[in-house]
């Protein structure tokens, strides 16, 4: 990596920067070195409204105001710069756009998105799209396609930074869920010290009745007739009647359900997750480890030594002991608390329904198993809320579908304190939501992901999923399964069916997406995706991905198949790495390190359809294949690469057709197509020299390559005229 | 909307500054605001109508000595409990001893206790209606007249108030019981589930098309709505004011036409919905609360399904019954407890205020599996699980009536409580915001002043607090309602319009909570009788004129509320002034 302005933090932590920072920052790094003052002058108008309107009221912002959090400048935060980058970036689109004279040409793309959206607003509007299920922050992310990326780059930020605190950030990570679920604004909880076992045990008890209660509200709205219905249709409806991820089998049913989901108080079914939010306090999980030791403990369905069962309104409470244990979870359907002192455990099924729509499970100590079959296990739940968390040891989980931190009409929350430990599902695993909430959070180790679809923060309609992994070497892996649906289709590609690592999606003819996020804090890591995966909305929804640090490798298509044995399917990927599909958006950001990007078609910072894709990288020496910064069927695609040697290997840098077939020109505004460098020496597959400043196929193609200041010594004034000259045509 | 902020602003700051102005203002030594005209009425009545030494004589015949202090008598309590046989409890008292009572057919389910100590009694479960007049007989008489237990049954003659006519399934006694199941063959035998007498079925059916008739029933009251009508108003004999005893009759004003008119409309409506019966077997145990808060120990269910056995609500639920498939009562630290979660209870204590707002005896039976105990049981597990910083909105309604004299005790973390730091900390917490809109709230701090009006001691500190709060509240309410008699889905928050589903459930709380705590000379405002006609075209209407019990919880919830503000204005304002009601 190469040394960083020491200088830039200072003005670039706030993202109220003041004029003055953001002219002097730019003209000393020669960012915008290509630009005359008139082009920056008119940059600054529109990026002081953006500052001005960027949500100061959000939950995330209450992340600095909440005394516990690390300082800004903590380096597992990534890049402390990335909000002035953002700003870079940003004033670099608008400036290209008003240099071409196109920026009425954008304005009309983002006219048309919002006429689209308000047009399609309602549950029935005759065609395919509707608004069923549709979330405000997607809406408004949609219609501020140049202010998306740093609300997105904000929000990725402090919800890393919430899951990076104790349980009191998990409480804001809760809150800011919620906001982005449009939920009632959250106010910020006070939570006791606890002191002693006989405390913790107390927590534990009113923790478990307040989400009983907060759940049995959160049902409240429905009748009879439809609780049955959801209870016996969501995991055959949503799960596992399907092999395709974009859409539903049994569409009918989808919507009605979506509509019940709806109908749910979502605000008390997000309030009883938040009841549980108490346990993850470390000083609280350290004193249950004292409590005290009764014997001749029996309860069905557990075997080894009990040391302790409390009978609450709630449900009854477990207390294994520091010994082996091995728990039928299923066959204990009266128990919603199992807290285990230690050893090497066990823990079989462990479903959460409206059967048994509470539990949690907190094992202290040793490597444990949890083995499951069922859907909504381990920290998951079909119309329940349930909460897992393991302190200590190599653990391995082992589950189908709807698992590892994922639900349906519920709330899931899985989290790993330390070891190296595995986890495998199937579908709808590891931090996914639909209708709720689904959290995964890996606070240490080397672990591993495994999992067929929909998986690894993914969020469905009403759904908020969120996997984040703050450390450690980290190997994701997603699809080889399920052949993609392109194979269907006329011009077919190969492939199989991914839908993860950040994605937000909605179903195709049923209902508009979520909020889906995957965050990983350090290390060296490994992705591997199958189609529609890695920082991707579809079908209105939006996904996110970021990784803090390390040298990643994404490396697009899975190399094996989902068993382990060799694909059957060529190796091929289509739609990842910030991508926005069908009125969505997607972004993608990578903080440090050398990474790769790789997507065979449709992927790289690219955009579908009335859509928004973003990659941003904010450092080190990269390397890049696909498309490299596309918009394409009125689409804003945007490749942003800060500093660093890169090697961009595809040819479609920025390019921009400017035919479009799903919408009518002019009023759709065209296509937006930006890949933009700046610093290093940069090498581009197109043939595209660095640091030069290139229109792409139309006026809406931009490849942009800047020098940073040191570079631009000795011929700084040859670079900007060449600059001028290259862009003179454009 | 500019109107609603600004009443909304000055809500805030009234809020926010009350509290403060009312202490500095008691500490002053202020002279406190007037009292309220019907509570000072009702405490007079009250201390004249009901001396300490009027309680229960199984309480004053328990307790060790009448000098001791309630404090030294709890922590005895908790010594003793334990251990052994469960001890009398100190705090609940059986009814007091001045009918009629709210509903007062639950009375005639009672089974035949005797006053003895609790765990001496082989369990029984209801009985006719002779079996409670004896114990309210027996409640008033000194412990050392008490009978023998068969003695109550032989000796007393029929209640007064039985159950009415047209519930003909009451109406045998003993000898009509069901036979007993093969499951529970000891429940069975006593508890008062019935099969629908032939021809009950017709009789119900000839009575739902008034119903049907909708608006004509509404608006033109034909005869045979009257005859219904007339048929009806036995059923609603409520006291005057929430947890008080009736005060002295007092000659009061004859009821208007209008007036007169609005209780018939209010009656027919009532009759229909009290012939609307939920089901065991569908209906969660939260739902059946909701219709015992309603119509009390009135209350019958279908034990199955929606025709046949029929079932009190209250025998249901205090028999653990299960409801939808959901058993209510379990056992915690030793004691009854009602398990909270879906269909179960929905909020802490709710089962506990429903019993308290139906005047069940403490001495009634409650059963966990085979382990049969009393209410009074379900009252100490309440005293147990206090907890600071909880919502103790449901826990104060059902503590002020079971805890009439002010008991401290400690919770199972050893921590003291009394009814006054109850209220104290229940006036930490914000009303708008709170369970219900705040209703709750303010319906328990009412219950506790009630209580401490009852006592006739001193409205002070916390109490004086509440009082003035409660005051607030009471023109804040009316200040907010919409012009349409409704209140908004914010409940107390502003004056909004919205769907009639959520304005239901907000009105039907809000004059719930008006109508049981405004005093007497209030209640005939008309802001309160526009939203007794919004209430009334709202449950006659098609989405709640049928088949109740296949709505959702929160609905349900809603109808029950609504149902349980008629009642209660029916007996606080209308029949007082109809004259053949006494």
């Amino acid at each position: 990596m190469k040394p960083r302005h020491v200088w830039l933090p200072a003005l670039f932590r706030s993202v109220k920067i003041s004029i003055a920072c953001v002219l002097a920052a730019v003209m000393a790094t020669g960012g915008w070195s290509a630009l005359e003052a008139d082009d920056t002058a008119s940059l600054l108008g529109p990026m002081l409204e953006s500052s001005a309107d960027a949500q100061p009221e959000s939950a995330e912002q209450g992340a600095d105001d909440e005394g516990y959090d690390p300082d800004s400048t903590d380096e597992r935060l990534g890049e402390p710069l990335a909000p002035g980058m953002i700003e870079l970036l940003q004033n670099e689109i608008a400036a290209g756009l008003t240099r071409r004279g196109i920026h009425a040409n954008f304005a009309r793309f983002q006219s048309y998105a919002g006429s689209k959206l308000n047009a399609t607003s309602g549950p029935r509007t005759g065609s395919e799209l509707t608004g069923k299920c549709r979330l405000s922050w997607y809406d408004h992310l949609l219609r501020n396609p140049l202010k998306a990326p740093a609300e997105a780059e904000q929000f990725t930020r402090q919800l890393h930074k919430a899951v990076l605190g104790d349980h009191r950030g998990l409480a804001l990570a809760l809150a800011i869920a919620a906001e982005k679920l449009d939920l009632k604004r959250r106010e910020p909880r006070s939570f006791t010290s606890v002191t002693s076992s006989e405390q913790a045990l107390e927590v534990v008890k009113q923790s478990l009745l307040d989400a009983q209660v907060a759940y049995a509200a959160a049902l409240a709205p429905l009748d009879k007739g439809e609780i049955r219905t959801l209870a016996a249709s969501l995991y055959p409806t949503f799960t596992s009647q399907n092999r395709y991820g974009h859409t539903l089998q049994d569409r009918g049913t989808g919507r009605h359900l979506c509509d019940l989901i709806d109908k749910l108080d979502r605000n008390a079914l997000h309030a009883a997750a938040e009841a549980l939010v108490p346990l993850a306090d470390l000083e609280l999980l350290g004193q249950l480890r004292s409590l005290p030791v009764e014997d001749g403990i029996t309860v069905e369905g557990a075997t080894g030594t009990l040391v302790g069962r409390v009978d609450t309104p709630g449900g009854t409470i477990v207390i294994g002991g520091s010994q082996q244990n091995t728990y039928q979870l299923d066959k204990m359907p009266g128990v919603s608390v199992v807290i285990d002192l230690g050893g090497d455990d066990t823990y079989h099924e462990g479903t959460v329904s409206i059967r048994r729509p509470v539990l949690i499970v907190i094992d202290l100590d040793g490597n444990d198993s949890y083995r499951a079959t069922q859907p909504g296990v381990q920290g998951s739940a079909i119309m329940g809320v349930s909460m897992l968390l393991d302190l200590a040891g190599d653990d391995v989980y082992q589950a189908k579908d709807v698992a590892q931190g994922s639900c349906l009409a519920g709330a899931g929350i899985l989290i790993d304190y330390a070891g190296n430990d595995a986890y495998t599902g199937l579908r709808r695993a590891q931090g996914v939501a639909l209708g709720g909430l689904g959290i995964l959070i890996d606070r240490a180790g080397n672990d591993q992901y495994y999992a067929a679809m929909w998986a690894q923060g993914v969020g469905g309609p009403r759904g908020f999923g969120l996997l984040d992994d703050l450390d450690g070497k980290d190997h994701y892996y997603c699809g080889g399964l399920y052949p993609n649906s392109y194979l269907r289709e006329e011009n077919p590609t190969p492939g199989y069916e991914g839908w993860a690592q950040g994605v937000g999606a909605g179903l195709r003819q049923v209902a508009d997406g979520g909020i889906g996020v995957i965050l990983d804090g350090g290390g060296d890591d490994v992705y591997e995706y199958d189609y529609l995966s890695h920082g991707g909305g579809y079908w209105c929804g939006a996904g996110f991905a970021r990784d803090f640090g390390g040298n990643d490798q994404r490396l697009g298509a899975t190399r094996r198949a989902y068993n382990g044995g060799a694909r059957t399917q060529p190796r091929f990927q289509r739609f990842g790495c910030g991508y926005g599909c069908h009125y969505s958006l997607g972004f993608l950001f990578d903080d440090r390190g050398n990474d790769t990007y790789n997507a065979t078609i449709m992927g790289v910072g690219f955009a579908w359809d009335c859509s928004v894709g973003y990659l941003c990288d904010f450092g080190g020496d990269d390397r890049y294949s696909g498309n490299e910064g596309n918009g394409a069927q009125a689409g804003l695609g945007v490749l942003f690469d800060y500093d660093g040697d890169d090697h961009y290997l595809g040819s479609k840098q920025g390019r921009a057709s400017s035919s479009i077939s799903y919408h009518d020109l002019p009023h759709c505004g065209g296509n937006f197509s930006f890949a933009i460098d700046y610093g290093g020496n940069d090498k581009y597959g197109s043939g595209a020299r660095n640091n030069s400043y290139i229109s792409r196929y139309s006026s809406g193609g931009f490849l942009i390559d800047r020098p940073k200041q040191q570079e631009q010594k000795g011929s700084e004034k040859t670079a900007i005229r060449t600059g001028r000259k290259t862009t003179a045509g454009s | 909307m500019a109107f609603s902020i600004r009443n909304l602003s000055a809500f805030i700051l009234l809020a926010l500054v009350a509290p403060t102005a009312v202490f500095i203002a008691y500490s002053a030594g202020e002279k406190p605001a007037p009292e309220n005209p019907l509570v000072a009425q009702e405490n007079s009545a009250v201390v004249a109508e009901e001396p300490a030494a009027a309680l229960p004589s199984t309480n004053v015949a328990e307790e060790p000595a009448a000098s001791l202090k309630a404090a030294d008598v709890s922590k005895e309590i908790a010594a003793a409990a334990p251990e052994g046989p469960r001890p009398a409890p100190r705090g609940p008292v059986l009814l007091p001893p001045n009918p009629p009572y709210l509903n007062a057919p639950i009375e005639n389910q009672l089974p035949a206790l005797t006053l003895e100590s609790v765990e001496d009694q082989t369990p029984q479960g209801p009985q006719d209606s002779r079996d409670t007049q004896a114990d309210e007989v027996e409640a008033e008489r000194p412990a050392e007249e008490e009978p023998e237990e068969d003695a109550y049954v032989t000796e007393m003659g029929p209640y007064p108030y039985a159950q009415p006519s047209e519930e003909p399934v009451q109406d045998g006694g003993l000898s009509q019981y069901g036979q007993p199941s093969e499951e529970e063959p000891s429940v069975e035998k006593q508890v008062a589930v019935e099969d629908e007498p032939t021809g009950q079925a017709e009789k119900e059916a000839d009575e739902e098309p008034a119903m049907e008739d909708g608006p004509a029933m509404e608006d033109e009251p034909n005869e045979a709505a009257d005859v219904a009508s007339q048929e009806q108003t036995p059923q609603v004999t409520l006291p005057k004011t929430l947890l008080l005893p009736e005060p002295a009759p007092e000659p009061k004003p004859e009821l208007t036409p209008a007036q007169a008119t609005l209780r018939d409309r209010l009656r027919r409506i009532l009759a229909f919905h009290r012939a609307e019966l939920l089901s065991a077997a569908e209906n969660t145990a939260t739902e059946v609360m909701h219709s015992c808060l309603a119509f009390g120990c009135d209350t019958q269910l279908y034990r199955n399904g929606s025709s046949g056995q029929k079932v009190n609500g209250i025998t249901c639920l205090c028999w653990n019954y299960p409801c939808a498939g959901y058993e209510l009562l379990g056992l915690s630290e030793g004691r009854v407890a009602a398990r909270i979660g879906y269909g179960l209870q929905e909020h802490p204590s709710e089962l506990l205020a429903v019993l308290a707002l139906s005047r069940v005896q403490a001495t009634y039976p409650v059963r966990v599996g085979d382990d049969v105990r009393t209410v009074a049981d379900l009252v100490e597990y309440e005293k147990l699980s206090c907890r600071s910083g909880g919502d103790l909105s449901l826990k104060l309604i059902g503590l002020a009536y079971y805890l009439d004299d002010e008991p401290t005790w400690q919770d199972s973390l050893g921590e003291d409580w009394s009814l006054e730091r109850i209220v104290a900390e229940e006036l930490d917490q914000p009303i708008l915001g709170a369970a219900c809109g705040g209703t709750h709230r303010l319906m328990g701090l009412g219950c506790a002043l009630a209580l401490r009006e009852k006592q006739g001691q001193p409205i002070e500190g916390q109490f004086d607090r509440a009082r003035k709060l409660i005051d607030q509240y009471h023109d804040y309410a009316l200040k907010v309602q919409n012009p349409d008699g409704s209140w908004g889905p914010g409940f107390l928050a502003a004056q909004r319009p919205s769907r009639n589903q959520d304005l239901l459930r907000s009105t039907g709380h809000v004059l719930e909570w008006l109508a049981l705590s405004l005093p007497e000379d209030r209640l005939d405002d008309p802001r309160l009788v526009r939203s007794i006609d919004y209430l009334h075209r709202l449950l006659g209407s098609g989405r709640y004129g049928r088949n109740v019990r296949s709505l959702s919880t929160r609905e349900i919830g809603a109808v029950m509320h609504a149902l349980h503000a008629l009642v209660v204005y029916d007996e606080r304002f209308l029949t007082p002034r109809t004259p053949h009601a006494s």
